[in-house]
Parts: structure tokens; C-alpha cells; sequence
């Protein structure tokens, strides 16, 4: 698919979460009939959105509980923490007993 | 109403939808701070500027080789969509059953991703509907990031990757059963794999999007209509505007395909 056919697929799958979002209720046999050019492209997109993105929250509510959880110091601390630990881990498993990596996970003064 | 007017009048919808965007947008990008104030900057940081204004910049600072502000305002739109980001890459990955440890080195990689590919979105100005709409092409993009990551991890495609996916309960039990049709009669299909069909149709609505996506995009659009829209081979067939056999060829190439995956999971997770 090329740069163009892509834009025109985002407009198109942009109209049906849209008027998901406004609760219309779209039906996919409605976009795969009208644009059957991209019936394949669009598929696998709704059968995406469904599956991953429509349980999301919206967008503003994410940030809300963002800024409020950066407010909450210890929480985002042990989170920060977790984060930091996976990555030090993975370079462990990369580099070995020897790894540097390793010193920092389990140095009990951190 | 009939097809041809719902058709036009949801075209007509998205386009006024587009032009009232549009509109928001360039009111909101035209009156903007002169590049380097310190009111500039603070529109790039304010959480009330749209992203999609903040795409312009960014690709303004780009095409200006303005290397410093160009890197501000992706910092900004990076930060921005962080939170969302990360419930997102949560919650891709939230049917796939893995160690806490490995779950959050897999969460952090596929968030690091996604990161690199809005990235390069982001400078693209080939791709213009970020300024129109920075959600949706957020989303687009999220979907191709996930798809190549599960396959990259071996947990679409690799057999002893998957062998930690949950398995829905309803559709275990329903593996000996045959499928009872209201009428009384066992099935309802012409089609040679009707094991397969019986697994399916017994799987949750949510777990069954999880399995289309596993497969190839030219066999999802039957799937969907099929088993999810309840339409029949013949409705299936008129909408796609292939033939009846080709519908059939394809469902049955599906479901081999699903039933590959089932089965593997099933063997690899009760022996």
C-alpha cells in the first residue's frame, strides 16, 4: 500500500471510529461495501481497534490520571523503579554475569 | 434511508467534521508566538495546544533544520502522549500471560517501539493527516507496531510462544461438542472444517478480534463478516464482491489456519 492509499485509509477508518464514538453504531459490511478497494486494510483495522483500542480510555482522561499520578511520589517511584529494573535486566541477560548492569540491580543501597 | 443517501450523508458528516478541524487547527497554528519567544514555548508545552498543532511546528522546526526546537517539541509531543502510550502498550499485551518481570522489559520494548515509529511519522510531512488528526494516526501506527512486534517476539508465529496464551474456558469445553443449530440440525456451513468452525464460534467476541489479527489480511475481512457480523457466505460474498466459492476458499483457509493455532496452544498447554 502506498503513502496515498494509506492516507486514504486513515480517513476512512478515522469516519468509522468517529461515528462509533458519536454512537452511531457502524457497521464494518457498511465501509468494506462502499470502499472495497481497502476492504482488507480496513478490516484488519476494525478487527484491531476492537480488540485493543476501543477499551482504552479517551485521551484526556489518561493524561488526567497521569498528572494526578505524578503528583503521587511513591507510586511513581515504584513504578520508575520497575521500569528502570527491566531494562538493567535485559542488559544482564545481553551481557552476562559481568555486566556492570548487574552491580546496579543488586546493590542494596539503591 | 436507504444505502446510497446513509452513504452520502456520512460523507457529508466527515467532511464538515474535516473542515471544522481544519478550521480549529489553523485558528490555533496562525496566531501562534513567534518561533524562540518564551511564549513559544510555552504554547509547546501548554496541554491545551492540540497535538496536531504541535505536529506543524514541529515539522516547521524540521524543514527549518532548527535541530533545538525540533527536538523540544518532540520531547513535548512524546511527554504529551507518554501515559497513553504505556496504558496502550499494557494493554496489547494484556492477554499474553508472562512473568511480571518479563512483562514489563516486553511493555517497556514495545512502548520504546511505538516511540521510534512516531517519530519518524512525526517528521514525515509525506504523511499529512497527523495534522488533522494526531489520535487516529496515533492509532494506525500503534496497530503496525503491535503487528511486528508479536511476530518479532515469536508470539504470533513461533509455537513455543504462544503457549502461555489463555485459552477461554467456553472454548475448551466446546471442543467435543457439536455445533446445535436452531432448528435442531449440527451445521450450518459448507465447509469442510467444521471442528474449526465450532471452536470459533464458541470463542468470546473479544477473543475471537484477537485471533483475526493473527491472520493474514486478505482472510480477515471474511472472518469478521462471518462470525462476527453474523452474515451468511452468500451476504459475505455480495459485500466483498467476490464469488461464493472464493468466500468459501477463503473461510476454510482461515479457519486451517486458526485451528493450527488452537490446537497448538492446547497440545503445548494441557498435553
Amino acid at each position: 500500500m502506498d503513502r496515498e492509499q494509506e492516507e486514504a485509509v486513515l480517513r476512512i477508518t478515522a469516519s468509522y471510529v468517529a461515528e462509533l464514538e458519536a454512537g452511531l453504531h457502524p457497521r464494518l459490511s457498511d465501509y468494506l461495501a462502499r470502499y472495497p478497494q481497502y476492504a482488507e486494510a480496513i478490516a484488519d483495522f476494525v478487527a484491531y481497534y476492537h480488540a485493543v483500542e476501543a477499551e482504552l480510555p479517551p485521551a484526556g482522561e489518561v493524561s488526567q490520571v497521569a498528572a494526578e499520578r505524578s503528583e503521587s511520589s511513591d507510586e511513581k517511584i515504584v513504578y520508575m523503579r520497575q521500569r528502570r529494573d527491566a531494562k538493567r535486566l535485559r542488559k544482564v541477560a545481553e551481557g552476562g554475569l559481568d555486566s556492570p548492569a548487574l552491580k546496579d540491580i543488586t546493590d542494596p543501597g539503591r | 434511508m436507504d444505502m446510497a443517501q446513509a452513504s452520502v450523508d456520512n460523507e457529508s458528516m466527515c467532511d464538515a467534521e474535516v473542515v471544522r478541524c481544519q478550521t480549529s487547527l489553523a485558528q490555533a497554528y496562525d496566531p501562534s508566538p513567534h518561533n524562540a519567544s518564551s511564549a513559544f514555548w510555552e504554547a509547546v508545552e501548554c496541554v491545551e495546544t492540540p497535538l496536531e498543532t504541535l505536529v506543524k511546528y514541529l515539522r516547521s522546526a524540521d524543514k527549518r533544520k532548527d535541530i533545538q526546537a525540533r527536538t523540544r517539541i518532540l520531547a513535548a509531543i512524546l511527554e504529551r502522549t507518554r501515559a497513553l502510550n504505556e496504558l496502550w502498550a499494557r494493554k496489547a499485551l494484556g492477554h499474553v500471560v508472562a512473568p511480571e518481570g518479563e512483562r514489563c522489559a516486553l511493555v517497556d520494548d514495545l512502548w520504546a517501539d511505538l516511540s521510534e515509529r512516531m517519530v519518524q511519522a512525526l517528521l514525515d510531512p509525506a504523511r499529512p493527516f497527523w495534522e488533522e488528526n494526531f489520535l487516529h494516526c496515533l492509532r494506525f501506527e500503534r496497530r503496525h507496531v503491535y503487528r511486528s512486534f508479536m511476530l518479532r517476539e515469536g508470539r504470533w508465529s513461533d509455537p513455543g510462544g504462544q503457549k502461555r496464551m489463555r485459552i477461554p474456558r467456553v472454548m475448551l469445553v466446546s471442543l467435543d461438542q457439536r455445533l446445535q443449530q436452531e432448528d435442531g440440525s449440527s451445521s450450518a456451513f459448507d465447509v469442510e472444517d467444521e471442528r474449526a468452525q465450532v471452536m470459533l464460534q464458541a470463542v468470546e467476541r473479544h477473543e475471537l478480534l484477537h485471533m483475526v489479527l493473527r491472520l493474514p489480511e486478505r482472510l480477515q475481512a471474511v472472518i469478521l463478516l462471518i462470525f462476527w457480523e453474523d452474515r451468511t457466505e452468500k451476504e459475505t460474498a455480495r459485500i466483498l464482491g467476490i464469488s461464493d466459492r472464493t468466500v468459501r476458499n477463503r473461510l476454510r483457509e482461515a479457519l486451517r489456519l486458526l485451528r493450527d493455532t488452537l490446537e497448538g496452544e492446547k497440545e503445548v498447554r494441557y498435553g
